[in-house]
């Protein structure tokens, strides 16, 4: 029986690799979803277009002009005169904030009172807006601290220290790779296990795979095991990228993690089982995969996180296998996650194979009659 | 003219027939809107957190006590930092104030030493940017308000904002809009794509060239239905986002039907194309989602910030028709008209539209091959 399983394994993968359709499939979305995930997509915030109106013939508006003109995450910044063009500017979306500053603003620093300054953002694109207003309240709480140190009073400003713990640098890429291993190991084995079935029943095959010696468990897992394989392979493929190739830091249990990809597969296989039970032509499993794969991606927290979602959302989303597995990959990179809070993401897993497998069977079955 | 009419009926009522349609252009739409209006979302809100109270300090409590009555925050309080650390290994806390056990004295001493600690969860960077920066907030909030002699050292400078055109920052008033474009792509490009690849593959295009139809005629005969299908999702969109999901509509509706028309012809024209130069619907469907889909989502500047992005990927957004119809989608909902960026995104749109039919029109013979 071991045999017979073994070459059908052979027999799956051979097939994937000969068939430009499954081999385009296969390659193309993960190399397409490394790239845009791994270079493109990112809530850093960079290059921002400032625009300023300076009211002020002080020296330090210009001294807090000058710091946030030199400041990593600023592209640009231009002087304007007058609030119209700095209107039309945000309005046609040239320039991401404005900043103007009060015709007293120097004096005020001079006197020891709080200068404010205007901040203008484009709410638009209100979350790159926030993240360059918390840039621009440090710029302006350094030049605050020194200035009350060498002041009459001298005496810095009470703060609170932020530490940012395991990322100090808020590093989206130390985010999102390891996020990468998980949704694409998923996508490889959906890809796998959908269209292999579909596959088969569009050419007719399944049904000779019926008639042949092998048992309905041995088609069975002749289907998924490839599917378990290939994504896991890759997973270990991305998981290894990015300690080696993107610098993510790795802290945790290597192997506890590459053991714990393979009941989120188990799951992930499941699910893929499930859409292609349904679908005749791998056209069709195409088209259902991808209308699962989207919802899946987005709320697992892999771009969103899930405790923004409103509540009975967030109990919604336990079902879905990749939320548990980030959680299991992130703190296995960045975290140091112990074993039982790895043990406690991954018994869901198992649930959710149980019960996709559960319903796949049934479906299959019904269908095959 | 009559033919064109003819063949539009027959496409009509192939395309109300087919369940892929159906799926795609009435069940689609609804669900991605709903699954960004809520799955999706920067908006930071109950956040657990956990505040260390280390010691009884009259003010140290009115600290944690204004910590408490905080609404976005979901705290817990304790006594030493041991208890959180590993809570925020786990993933059930987002971040922890410490209050020190000589918190009061700090504050009347000034701010040598910083006077309480935030150490957030940065695994993920921008929730923790978020939540640090908002935990800050709270404490200065609350340093203003107490009426300790800390209060005259608050921040020297101060950097009042303004959210323009979304001063309540709601993440999904800029996300819906976006996924407009998503819709719209799907209707646009991957379903005239899949519709169009389709009679390739079964050879029923072979039979109407055939007849005395001109090509011309049949593409315009094929895309004018699945415009009017575009305009009706539009129109759906628009209403859901309107009147379910509250997000104003403050420019007007001319100029929200021609920006929706402008998006569509480069939309429907990459879905032509695709279909042309991909005869048989797998392929179709791949390219469309490569193309089509997965830059509308990730590319066009609604979820991830263009000017984030690398040079190269930047200047590739550029040929991207949702890039310009998010932009112009974004203002018109929550901006008002602002003409010169609609006639901007409007040409851009429109030249892509034209690239792409000019293609089409090279690429499609009379001929079978």
């Amino acid at each position: 029986m071991l045999a017979r399983l073994r070459a059908s394994i052979v027999k799956e993968f051979i097939l994937f690799w000969r068939d430009p359709k499954t081999r385009g499939m296969l390659l193309g979305m993960p190399i397409v979803q490394m790239i845009l995930f791994g270079f493109a997509a990112n809530m850093e915030v960079k290059n921002v277009e400032l625009v300023v109106i300076n009211e002020d013939a002080g020296r330090w508006s210009a001294e807090l002009i000058g710091r946030i003109s030199s400041a990593q995450f600023t592209g640009g910044l231009t002087h304007l005169e007058r609030m119209e063009e700095l209107t039309a500017r945000i309005e046609q979306r040239k320039a991401l904030v404005g900043i103007h500053f009060p015709a007293d603003f120097s004096r005020n620093v001079i006197d020891g009172k709080t200068a404010s300054v205007q901040v203008i953002v484009d709410g638009r694109r209100a979350n790159a807006g926030q993240v360059t207003l918390s840039y621009l309240r440090a710029i302006a709480g350094e030049l605050g601290a020194q200035l009350a140190a060498d002041g009459p009073d001298a005496r810095p400003a009470i703060r609170a220290e932020v530490r940012n713990w395991f990322n100090p640098n808020l590093n989206y890429r130390w985010f999102i790779v390891p996020g990468l291993a998980g949704t694409m190991s998923m996508m490889v084995a959906l890809m796998m296990t959908s269209l292999a079935i579909a596959r088969e029943r569009e050419m007719g095959t399944f049904d000779q795979l019926l008639v042949s010696p092998s048992t309905p468990v041995e088609i069975l897992a002749s289907k998924t095991l490839p599917a378990l394989l290939g994504g896991g392979f890759v997973g270990m493929f991305i998981i290894m990228t990015g300690i080696i190739g993107f610098g993510v830091p790795f802290r945790g249990n290597l192997l506890l993690l590459i053991f714990a990809l393979f009941p989120f597969l188990f799951s992930v296989v499941g699910i893929g089982l499930t859409v292609s039970s349904i679908s005749n032509t791998q056209q069709q499993a195409a088209l259902g995969l991808f209308f699962t794969i989207m919802p899946i991606m987005f709320t697992s927290g892999f771009v969103t996180p899930v405790e923004n979602m409103p509540l009975w959302l967030q109990y919604l989303v336990q079902v879905n296998p990749l939320k548990h597995f980030l959680i299991i990959v992130q703190g296995s990179f960045l975290k140091s996650m112990p074993a039982t809070d790895i043990l406690a993401n991954i018994w869901p897993l198992l649930l959710i194979g149980a019960v996709t497998f559960g319903t796949a069977a049934v479906l299959v079955r019904q269908r095959m009659d | 003219m009559r033919r064109i009419l003819a063949l539009v009926k027959k496409e009509s009522y192939q395309a109300l027939r087919d369940p892929s349609v159906l799926l795609i252009a009435f069940v689609l739409p609804p669900a991605l809107m709903f699954l960004f209006a809520f799955a999706v979302s920067l908006d930071v809100d109950n956040v657990d957190v956990g505040v260390v109270l280390e010691g009884d300090g009259v003010q140290a409590q009115a600290l944690a006590a204004a910590f408490d009555a905080t609404p976005y925050l979901r705290v817990s309080f304790g006594r030493h930092r041991a208890e959180f650390e590993d809570r925020l290994v786990s993933g059930e806390l987002k971040a922890y104030a410490v209050i020190p056990a000589d918190f009061d004295t700090r504050l009347q001493a000034g701010g040598e030493e910083a006077a309480i600690q935030v150490i957030t969860d940065a695994s993920n960077p921008n929730s923790a940017n978020f939540t640090g920066t908002y935990l800050q907030g709270v404490f200065s909030g609350w340093l203003l308000g107490a009426s300790t002699p800390a209060a005259a050292t608050a921040e020297r400078i101060q950097l009042v904002p303004r959210f323009w055109f979304n001063p309540e920052l709601l993440s999904n008033r800029v996300l819906i809009p976006g996924s407009m474009s998503i819709v719209m792509t799907l209707i646009g490009t991957l379903l005239t794509a899949l519709v169009v690849s389709r009679e390739w593959e079964r050879g029923t295009m072979e039979a109407l060239l055939a007849t005395p139809i001109s090509l011309g005629e049949i593409i315009v005969s094929k895309l004018l239905p699945y415009f009017v299908l575009g305009a009706i999702a539009a129109l759906g969109c628009a209403f859901l986002a309107i009147q379910v999901l509250n997000v104003p509509l403050r420019g007007s509706v001319f100029a929200l039907v021609l920006i929706n028309v402008a998006f569509m012809i480069p939309a429907l024209g990459q879905g032509l194309l695709i279909s042309t130069l991909a005869k048989n619907q797998f392929l179709a469907t791949l390219l469309a989602v490569l193309t089509g889909f997965l830059p509308a989502t990730l590319l066009s500047g609604f979820l991830f910030e263009i000017q984030s992005m690398p040079w190269l990927i930047q200047q590739v957004t550029r040929i991207i028709p949702a890039r310009y119809y998010v932009s112009s989608l974004q203002t018109v909902y929550l901006a008002g008209d602002v003409w010169p960026l609609f006639l901007r995104d409007m040409a851009a749109m429109l030249a892509v539209g034209g690239v792409f039919l000019g293609i089409t029109r090279v690429k499609s013979r009379e001929t079978l091959d």
